[in-house]
């Protein structure tokens, strides 16, 4: 596969602070590509580094083969972006906002500012100024403000924030119909761990700057297993007797007298067996597929 | 890099004349100009009127100091407006590069400080053809001319050309705080205040160092033209524009070579800011 994006030894420093440490990232034609990650754990950072918002400390960004560097202009040419929150002339029209940035995408004919307006559900607030737009509108606005100049590559950093259950339904769509029916390869940052569960194809999680995993959505369910959700009597001492056992691969306490455990599956007799010898009163024993979410907590 | 420059000037000319600013500065600045010219308006005689390149001296020293307020509060806003509302990121995740950003902003400054000179220049000559008298200066107790028509046109268009730099360099040091300042408020506050204490801090150096100041030339050019149209037998000083001999090179007449520096100065200052922030906004 043919990478579109990929950085190199990517490495940004704040003072003493390393934010982005020797990040090698690969996003792959076709991909939609899930950056995951705490706050604070470099993923803006690194956008805005892929963009020569942020200058890199060391390391180099190739975009569509090329070096972000020397063929900027190219490379911006085809990629649509929206980076943290949404931007836009608040005094001025959904329209008007989009036909600044027509203007400085060569090659945009007026008749695609329609077509995004009406993609995102804006066509019939797209003369009213953006003041007084809701904050979903707005973010609306900014995604449609990414896909105007019909990139190859778009990249979203946190792009259903503010959207409701259906704005983030309706967004989810229209992504990925343009990754299916145009082939546009999509990096997006979000903490929606189930909607990048269900809508991307592969993920990185960034830990303190650093990628700690970058894998297919499949390897990383495979990798993560099933799980047993254990109710008990007294919650606190199952947590402490199945964390005792050898072949236990993680356990975790809601809080609520539940209790998540990674098992293999062959196993899950043994542990039942292993608690009821400790005196621990079971009464509910689920087994369950572990999630993206439990995943990346559990890292 | 021409048709890149050419498209980010038509879009900030667009943004400019859209802003909600706009129209409320052109009115300000429109008033104050008449305001200028009428209210030192001096006394109309029995048989002859104030002349009327005297009101048109007036108004335009007045328009053109309210012109560079504006101008520094506009250049303010250039680019920490953008910082402000995070804009800078939509206008530099397309393909243009922070230079041609920069031309793009500087050009439509100086569209814009042209366009004030020439509205503040319309209104002061308008009000002063409608309300005094072209022709020659004369003394009105004696009926001597003192200036001919030719004589006082002369001078002001000699006021017009000398005014103009100071006022296009303006808007350059809006620009120049608005690059390291991400708040429109603090940049237009920092520049104001530069700018205003510029001016006062004219008052405490010798009238010979006041030159060195670009906003000094059009408040002077037209404060000549004012003694001239009253038919003072005030000079132009040479000080203001003889060109300055240097071992290696000449330099122009100072109501040219200083607001141009002054522009080069907080231009480059700005670029280099500008070149090497990160758009953390």
């Amino acid at each position: 596969m043919t990478a579109v994006l990929e950085t190199e030894g990517l490495t940004r420093r704040f003072g003493r602070l390393t934010a982005v440490d020797d990040l090698n990232l690969r996003v792959e034609e076709g991909d939609i590509y899930g950056f995951l990650g705490l706050n604070g754990a470099g993923k803006t950072t690194t956008i805005r580094m892929c963009l020569r918002l942020i200058w890199p400390t060391a390391g180099r960004v190739r975009i569509f083969g090329k070096d972000l560097r020397s063929s900027f202009i190219s490379i911006m040419s085809q990629v649509g972006a929206l980076v943290e929150l949404p931007a836009y002339y608040p005094h001025l029209s959904a329209r008007t906002n989009l036909e600044i940035l027509r203007v400085l995408s060569p090659g945009v004919e007026p008749a695609r500012i329609d077509e995004v307006l009406r993609l995102v559900g804006l066509a019939e607030r797209a003369d009213s100024s953006v003041k007084t737009y809701s904050q979903g509108m707005r973010q609306r606005l900014g995604i449609a403000m990414a896909l105007l100049p019909r990139p190859r590559l778009v990249i979203l950093d946190e792009p259903t924030n503010g959207l409701d259950p259906q704005g983030i339904a309706d967004i989810r769509n229209i992504l990925l119909d343009l990754n299916r029916r145009e082939g546009v390869t999509l990096l997006i940052s979000s903490h929606l761990l189930h909607e990048v569960e269900v809508t991307c194809t592969r993920v990185g999680i960034l830990k303190a700057g650093r990628l700690v995993e970058q894998e297919t959505v499949q390897a990383i369910l495979a990798k993560a297993g099933t799980a047993v959700r254990i109710e008990a009597d007294p919650a606190e001492r199952a947590l402490g007797v199945v964390r005792a056992i050898p072949f236990v691969e993680g356990a975790e306490s809601d809080g609520n007298g539940a209790v998540t455990v990674r098992v293999p599956p062959e196993r899950r007799a043994e542990l039942n067996a292993e608690l009821v010898k400790a005196g621990v009163k079971v009464s509910a024993f689920v087994p369950q597929q572990m999630t993206l979410e439990n995943y990346f907590l559990s890292r | 890099m021409a048709g890149r420059v050419f498209r980010l000037t038509r879009v900030e000319l667009t943004k400019l004349a859209l802003h909600p600013f706009f129209p409320i500065a052109l009115l300000i600045l429109a008033t104050l100009t008449l305001l200028g010219a009428w209210a030192f308006e001096p006394k109309t005689t029995v048989w002859s009127g104030p002349h009327a390149l005297l009101l048109f001296a007036l108004g335009a020293k007045a328009g053109l100091k309210i012109a560079m307020f504006l101008l520094v509060i506009f250049g303010s806003l250039s680019f920490a407006g953008e910082f402000d509302k995070g804009t800078v990121r939509l206008l530099l995740t397309r393909p243009v590069t922070r230079t041609e950003l920069f031309i793009a902003k500087s050009l439509t400054g100086l569209a814009l400080a042209a366009f004030y000179f020439a509205v503040v220049m319309a209104i002061s000559f308008g009000f002063g053809c409608l309300r005094g008298d072209l022709g020659p200066v004369w003394d009105g107790e004696q009926g001597l001319i003192l200036s001919s028509a030719d004589g006082i046109s002369a001078h002001a268009a000699k006021a017009v050309k000398m005014s103009i730099a100071g006022v296009l360099a303006a808007v350059f040091l809006g620009i120049a705080v608005s690059t390291f300042v991400e708040s429109s408020g603090f940049a237009v506050a920092i520049a104001l205040t530069i700018f205003i204490g510029a001016d006062l801090g004219l008052g405490l150096v010798r009238e010979e160092q006041t030159r060195y100041l670009f906003s000094w030339y059009p408040a002077y050019a037209f404060e000549t033209l004012r003694s001239f149209a009253e038919g003072s037998s005030t000079l132009w000083r040479p000080a203001a524009e003889s060109p300055v001999n240097l071992k290696l090179f000449r330099l122009p007449t100072p109501w040219l070579w200083i607001p141009a520096v002054s522009a080069l100065v907080c231009s480059g200052v700005g670029y280099v800011m500008f070149r090497i922030k990160n758009i953390l906004a």
